[in-house]
């Protein structure tokens, strides 16, 4: 068996897992549609997991994790007698470019629902420099310069090359294109041009700390890789090896559920989690009165009106309810 | 290195390793395979199955009955009080680890909170609506109900801290108090909820949302384990495909887990800023409408029940309750499990339940 069958085996294998979850999906709305039980079952799945179709994504998602762990340590393996922390070093430096996509893509749905599209839009947009710095923001044309340094600077760099360009962005933001848009705003339009901008800022500011919180979580994972890489060096030179992929699994997953322990207390990422959520809540806040502003003119009652409408609900309903209490407390003294 | 270079101990050590790889995924292939079929053919509604009667409807908020299962059930009955975060189902979450079927087996007569799920319309319900208005009047509509004075009280998680308060307030109509896996103590280091929630705006986020989203709850309890709750878990399920018991008791706990419910605006920022962030209640300053919590006032037998691997409500925001209050018989019990499996384990079928009925009956 040499490793170009083994390789084609996995392959086989992946496309075996692919085709699994398609036909999964599709019979899955077959048998849904063809009785009520299954039906109540499709009810079911949807309630536990959003949709049947986010099921066996959760599990496609996961197992592409996995997957990317099986090459790493195949890599590894491969290196035998030649593996040294330099040439475990190298051989994580490429594979953590892909692991922190597919990280990403497992951790960006962290975010409640409502926000991930923008969350998953910003970061589209983010690594698409040339779109951002050409069609977008066109006063950043001055920053350019220093931005695609950053951007070049940060590749291969991980998670944290991507914090670090993300730290410039933010400070071209703020040098630029968030000094325009948090200037004074008049004329005729005053209002809507004002929340328009406020929905803007506070946008790029959500935006910015998820993506910092979902790096962070990525990079929590990408060094306790590391840790694990230097462990099985260790040990590939020591007596005490790690031997089959399953093993490497449990060590890696260990490693990383510890860090992960370790690290999520930290006041850093207290902050970077309150900080995220914080901006959050200031960009719903924004985006609603925009909203509410766009569709004043709608024979259709806004958010701010249904709560005034539950507020006067509320406290009828508890005057109510102390009445009744008053009328059956006097009921009960009159008999 | 080439196979050519490679020496021959080396060469066979590497393919023994593709050979167990190769084992390894051919049986998860398997697996997958299997749990096509095994999938089609899983039943699991037998979630909160285990039989009931609504006997009292308050807004979202309704109050079941279970039908007793011994001939003569204790007289004194007793109401469970859930969190709001999450769903009572899960003391009744399949018939071998219903936490609820087995205090009923045990001869206890037994109600319970369901809170609803609060839409827009319940922004507005205060922490005091939800102790003073419904728990109260299902207290008494309880009390009532059976001609007592008081009735036993058992609450769980948010449950509990709101069966104390209630407690303080109105030692008389309540006969005996358990709560498991209760917070009390909100300045600890070791749980990652009551650090980060030190961090968060809470009255930024109640404006923002009005009713804060279960799926923002849902997020929450995930970053308490990531990588186990995010992508750990959904790769070692594929070991169960082929296995309907595991599979659907996997399932079973995924619903739960993601059913939270959306929270009212102002009870969750009295809750998180009072409690979470201010820690008032263990201080005698939470003050409830215009009345002042004092958990000394809360005299009569109490049980205090808790795991030791409570990742969500670590045993040191539990514990001090029985120092706080002013009951002279209080007990305290502490288990190996966490904050799910303290009411839906072997566990909690074996040991938790029947000494929580024990107790009960030994006071009623």
């Amino acid at each position: 068996m040499s490793a170009q069958f083994y390789e084609k085996f996995f392959e086989t294998q992946k496309s075996m897992f692919e085709e699994w979850q398609k036909t999964m999906q599709a019979s899955y709305k077959n048998v849904a549609a063809a009785s009520e039980t299954a039906e109540n079952q499709q009810e079911f799945y949807k309630k536990v997991f959003g949709s049947s179709d986010d099921f066996f994504k959760k599990i496609g998602d996961s197992s592409q994790v996995y997957q990317s762990l099986f090459d790493l340590w195949k890599r590894l393996s491969e290196s035998g007698p030649s593996l040294d922390a330099k040439a475990a070093g190298e051989i994580y430096e490429d594979w953590s470019r892909h692991f922190f996509e597919q990280l990403r893509e497992v951790f960006v749905p962290t975010v409640p629902a409502f926000m991930q599209h923008f969350t998953e839009n910003f970061v589209d947009k983010f690594e698409s420099t040339d779109k951002v710095l050409a069609g977008n923001f066109k006063t950043w044309f001055t920053a350019e310069e220093e931005l695609r340094k950053a951007w070049f600077d940060s590749l291969g760099k991980g998670p944290k090359g991507y914090v670090d360009f993300l730290e410039v962005w933010r400070k071209t933001y703020e040098d630029t294109t968030g000094k325009l848009v948090n200037a004074p705003t008049f004329g005729k339009d005053m209002d809507s041009w004002k929340l328009r901008k406020a929905v803007f800022d506070s946008y790029i500011k959500y935006s910015i700390a998820a993506t910092r919180f979902s790096v962070a979580l990525a990079d929590i994972a990408g060094e306790a890789t590391r840790k694990t890489l230097d462990d099985y060096t260790a040990m590939f030179a020591g007596e005490q090896k790690i031997k089959t992929f399953d093993e490497f699994y449990k060590y890696w997953s260990k490693t990383v559920s510890s860090t992960y322990e370790k690290v999520l207390f930290s006041d850093e990422m207290s902050r970077l989690a309150g900080n995220m959520v914080d901006e959050m809540a200031n960009f719903r806040s924004e985006f609603d009165k925009l909203f509410e502003l766009s569709f004043a003119d709608l024979p259709i009652p806004k958010k701010s009106d249904m709560d005034d409408l539950y507020a006067t609900m509320y406290a009828l309903k508890k005057e109510v309810r102390a009445l009744k209490k008053e009328v059956k407390t006097l009921a009960g003294a009159k008999s | 290195m080439s196979n050519a270079e490679t020496p021959a101990t080396e060469a066979a050590e590497i393919f023994k390793m593709y050979e167990s790889a190769v084992e390894s995924a051919m049986t998860y292939g398997e697996k997958l395979l299997k749990g096509a079929e095994v999938f089609t053919k899983l039943n699991i509604d037998d979630i909160n199955k285990t039989p009931r009667d609504l006997t009292l409807r308050m807004d979202k908020v309704q109050i079941f009955h279970y039908r007793p299962m011994v001939k003569k059930p204790a007289s004194v009955p007793v109401l469970i009080v859930y969190a709001l975060m999450n769903k009572q189902y899960i003391m009744d979450i399949q018939p071998d680890k219903s936490f609820v079927k087995k205090l009923l087996e045990e001869g206890l007569d037994v109600y319970i909170v369901d809170w609803g799920y609060p839409t827009a319309s319940d922004r507005y319900l205060t922490t005091e609506d939800y102790i003073e208005g419904y728990l109260s009047d299902a207290i008494d509509f309880i009390r009532e109900k059976h001609a007592l004075p008081a009735i036993n009280l058992l609450g769980k998680c948010q449950g509990g801290t709101f069966s104390a308060i209630y407690a303080s307030l109105h030692p008389e109509k309540i006969r005996n108090l358990v709560t498991i896996a209760a917070p009390f103590d909100f300045d600890i280091q070791d749980g990652l909820l009551f650090k980060w929630s030190k961090y968060i705006d809470i009255d930024r986020l109640v404006d923002a949302f009005g009713v804060l989203p279960g799926d923002f709850l849902n997020n929450t309890f995930i970053m308490l384990s990531p990588y186990n709750l995010a992508i750990g878990k959904y790769i070692n399920i594929v070991n169960s495909f082929d296995d309907p018991k595991a599979l659907g008791e996997f399932l079973r706990m995924e619903k739960w887990l993601f059913d939270c419910p959306a929270q009212a605006g102002e009870n969750y920022r009295t809750w998180m800023k009072d409690l979470w962030q201010e820690n008032k209640l263990i201080k005698d300053e939470f003050v409830l409408g215009d009345k002042k919590i004092r958990l000394k006032n809360i005299t009569m037998p109490v049980l205090n029940v808790y795991g030791s691997k409570d990742n969500l409500i670590p045993l040191s925001s539990s514990k001090p309750l029985l120092s706080l209050i002013g009951s002279k018989d209080k007990e305290e019990v502490c288990f190996p499990v966490g904050h799910a499996g303290i009411v839906a384990s072997t566990l909690s079928q074996r040991e938790i339940a029947p000494k929580i009925a024990t107790w009960f009956k030994g006071r009623s």
